[in-house]
């Protein structure tokens, strides 16, 4: 990999677990050998920081982009999984960048020795921004309507910018209310890269400064998050040749697709 | 066979006629048959005696005041008061109390009006204190049919050896006159012949009677060598004229003591410095627990001068004596020469000795428990009236052969129930040199079955040979013994083996107990069944709600979703 492969995490929708996502892909990616630069592009919410015990950082990324330092400077390491951080500014409400600062520092980026970038935005964030400086974008979302919806309007969007962009569906319960991963696909009409259970261990992992993937990494939503990784691991080194949703094979996953049927129609 | 009768006519004819009444009385005619062969009349005449001799038992008396170990003496008087002499009378003594013993002696042969004074010498009577009756009758046999005389009683008590003056147990009481005539005095029950085992002791006592018309002072010294050996109860005696007086002899041995014959002088000063020197024969057997032992040892004499002695050897060890010698010391006044002895039961010689008449005896084999007699008989005997007892000695008896190369580690052995089979497992540790053929044998009672009960193997030297039986019990309740016998060239070897037997349950407690047991067993299929099922339903009910609670493909919401991601994406919508 000659430059970093920058992925932005973004969803229109707040609360859909855009930073636990974000979090535990990096962590995952990390736990491959890579070196991975998690950076927090939520510039009125910062929650990075939250999630990995690094609310006290002296710098972040505000300091990256008003020059003040340098990426490889302001990056804080996480300790317990390696993971090189550019955390948000916590004090009050700041203003949002402007463009070419966003623009300067994605070219700073691609000049470090990263292998990864993972940024996570802020809801809402403005997607025109920059849509050709990242390599391919996540888009996070829950099984409801609202989520999806606002996923397919950002999809659309991405589909006009040529920007690669796959779903990733968090939060799923597999609960009668919830919108079924067919209906999810029929509507969406893009690429479903993974379902990510609700976990206990998340809530838990995130009081621990610490990703679930590697405080519990034998849950079912931190292999469900090692899965993915690999996925996005792969396509930034040669072109990723999909698969489909991740499906356990054997007795298991007979099981597993007997309770939770994903291709019924 | 007319000559014959003819003769026998003219025999008859001079007869007197007493002796006719008598013969008619002596002889039946069972059957004259008459017939005629060649025109010769002959005659079959076939007589058998009417009146037989008849043995009558007039008198018994035992000794009194008898004690424990010592002999017991027995006095009949036996008369024939029949009109034939009886051959071969024997004398039966049933003696029943603590502990009971039974005896038969010889008697030899008693004519007609001819009377018998018997005398006999029980050794093994007298093993235990108590009450005893003795119960004695003779018997002969005649043209095969027994014959049996009146049965005379008598009792005596045996009471435990005191140290206070009492008869002498053996030839005391009455018994024989004195050996050596002490000027004015005479001497009882000398010569001492005595016995024991080394690290026991006996005592014997020997009377004196002053004979003179003044008191007399008599003073015993024993050989300084001896003092050790024997002690007297006192060292001197004063007698008034005709006054008997009895002193006890006590012969103490270390168990260290060397076995063999010990010949003590005793002093005997009458009138000082008249002394007169007798000699105390007494015989220290080996204490080697050989298991060989004198249970009885009777004498007969009777007025035939033959006497009749029978010793009885058990092996009351628990191992198998062999090789065990035995040696019979008769005084030499019992008999001219050697020839008039003569012994049988047991291979033995007879020699004349030093000290007597001795008769080697053989033991060659005598299981534990076995017991076998010893016969002797002594013709023309002479010397009867000095008769204190001949002694016994064990010499040098060999014990079963060494054991060590067998040894027994382990015996298990079953706990069954009546009725029922198992195993006795048996682990033996040979330690032989060389290779030998070693056999089991385990034998049970009547009320057991052994399937395999002999079992041969080579065994090597330090080998460890395990052998198992499997033994079936009948109906028997309690501890069967059983014996396991091992065997081999040079070793043998008897362990017993109990088995412990439990009663089975009877019938009608069964008969009880299984109408119960199978509802219990029904009743627990039953919760068992039950528990299954319900865990299976359970189950069931949980996948459907897991299956019923997921999310659900709904094609109208998924139109409409289409619907609205086209309005979207700007496409038409239809």
């Amino acid at each position: 990999m000659s430059k970093p492969y920058i992925i932005r995490i973004s969803s229109q929708k707040g609360g859909v677990g855009k930073t636990t996502v974000a979090t535990n892909l990096a962590a995952a990616i990390r736990d491959m050998g890579y070196k991975v630069l998690l950076v927090d592009f939520d510039f009125t919410n910062p929650s990075v920081g939250f999630h990995m015990g690094l609310e006290d950082a002296n710098s972040g990324v505000r300091a990256v982009l008003t020059k003040k330092t340098t990426i490889g400077h302001a990056a804080a390491v996480h300790e317990p999984t390696g993971l090189h951080i550019l955390p948000g500014e916590v004090r009050g409400i700041v203003r949002q960048p402007k463009a070419a600062e966003i623009n300067a520092f994605l070219s700073n980026a691609k000049k470090t020795n990263y292998n990864f970038i993972l940024i996570d935005t802020a809801p809402g964030y403005d997607p025109d921004i920059m849509l050709t400086r990242f390599d391919e974008d996540i888009i996070v979302a829950t099984p409801d309507v609202p989520a999806c919806v606002s996923a397919c309007r950002l999809s659309n969007k991405y589909d006009k910018a040529h920007l690669k962009h796959s779903l990733i569906v968090n939060k799923v319960r597999n609960a009668r209310y919830e919108l079924s991963y067919n209906e999810i696909l029929d509507m969406y009409g893009g690429e479903i890269s993974g379902l990510l259970y609700e976990d206990d261990a998340v809530p838990a992992s995130i009081a621990a400064h610490i990703p679930t993937y590697v405080f519990r990494p034998r849950t079912r939503f931190s292999r469900a998050v090692g899965e993915l990784s690999r996925r996005y691991a792969s396509r930034a080194g040669a072109e990723y040749k999909t698969e489909g949703v991740y499906v356990r094979k054997g007795l298991f996953g007979w099981l597993r697709s007997f309770f939770y049927t994903r291709n019924e129609k | 066979m007319v000559d014959l009768v003819v003769a026998l006519g003219n025999i008859l004819d001079r007869l007197p006629v007493q002796v006719l009444v008598g013969a008619a009385c002596l002889y039946l005619v069972l059957g004259i048959s008459v017939g005629s062969s060649s025109g010769v009349i002959s005659a079959n005449v076939v007589v058998v005696p009417f009146a037989p001799a008849n043995i009558v038992m007039t008198a018994l008396s035992v000794s009194s005041g008898v004690t424990t170990g010592a002999q017991l003496q027995f006095n009949a008087t036996l008369n024939n008061t029949g009109y034939m002499a009886g051959t071969n009378v024997i004398v039966h003594v049933n003696i029943n109390g603590p502990v009971p013993f039974n005896a038969v002696y010889s008697a030899g042969s008693l004519s007609p009006n001819q009377g018998e004074f018997v005398t006999l010498q029980i050794s093994g009577a007298t093993s235990a204190t108590g009450t005893y009756t003795l119960n004695s009758f003779a018997t002969y046999v005649s043209n095969s049919v027994t014959y049996n005389s009146n049965t005379k009683s008598a009792s005596y008590t045996v009471a435990s050896p005191g140290p206070g003056p009492s008869p002498s147990p053996g030839g005391g009481g009455g018994g024989p006159p004195p050996i050596k005539a002490v000027p004015g005095v005479t001497i009882g029950s000398i010569p001492i012949l005595t016995s024991t085992v080394a690290g026991q002791g006996l005592t014997s006592q020997i009377s004196i009677r002053n004979n003179q018309s003044v008191p007399e002072l008599i003073n015993f010294t024993i050989g300084q060598d001896f003092s050790d050996l024997l002690t007297l109860s006192t060292n001197s005696i004063y007698l008034q004229p005709g006054q008997t007086g009895l002193i006890t002899a006590t012969f103490k041995t270390l168990p260290t003591t060397q076995p063999g014959t010990y010949v003590i002088p005793l002093n005997i000063t009458v009138n000082d410095p008249v002394t007169q020197t007798e000699y105390l024969t007494f015989t220290v057997y080996s204490n080697m627990k050989n298991g060989l032992q004198i249970v009885g040892q009777t004498f007969l004499t009777n007025s035939l001068s033959t006497l009749s002695g029978v010793i009885t050897i058990q092996n009351s060890g628990a191992g198998v004596v062999r090789n065990g010698t035995l040696t019979t010391m008769l005084p030499s006044t019992y008999a001219k020469s050697a020839s008039q002895i003569s012994a049988f039961g047991l291979p033995n010689n007879v020699t004349l000795g030093p000290n007597g008449y001795v008769i080697n005896w053989q033991v060659s084999k005598l299981q534990p428990g076995q017991i076998v007699y010893a016969y002797y008989t002594v013709l023309n005997q002479t010397g009867v009236e000095y008769l204190s007892y001949p002694q016994n000695i064990f010499s040098a008896p060999s014990q079963a052969t060494p054991l060590s190369i067998i040894k027994v580690v382990d015996i298990s052995s079953p706990s069954l129930i009546s009725n029922s089979s198992g195993y006795v497992n048996v682990s033996v540790f040979y330690t032989g040199t060389s290779t030998q053929q070693i056999s089991f044998y385990l034998a049970g009672s009547p009320q057991s079955n052994v399937a395999n009960p002999v079992q041969t193997v080579n065994a090597s030297p330090n080998q460890l040979l395990k052998k198992q039986f499997y033994v079936s019990v009948g109906n028997y309740t309690g501890t069967m013994l059983f014996y396991l016998y091992i065997t081999s060239s040079t070793a043998n070897l008897t362990e017993s083996v109990p088995v412990i037997i439990s009663p089975r349950q009877t019938a009608s407690t069964t008969a009880s107990q299984q109408p119960v047991q199978a509802n219990l067993q029904k009743a627990t299929l039953a919760l068992e069944a039950i528990a299954v099922l319900t865990i299976v339903l359970i189950v069931l009910l949980s996948i459907l709600k897991l299956r019923r609670r997921r999310p659900k493909y709904n094609a109208e919401r998924t139109r409409n979703l289409v619907r609205l991601r086209k309005r979207i994406t700007g496409e038409s919508v239809e």
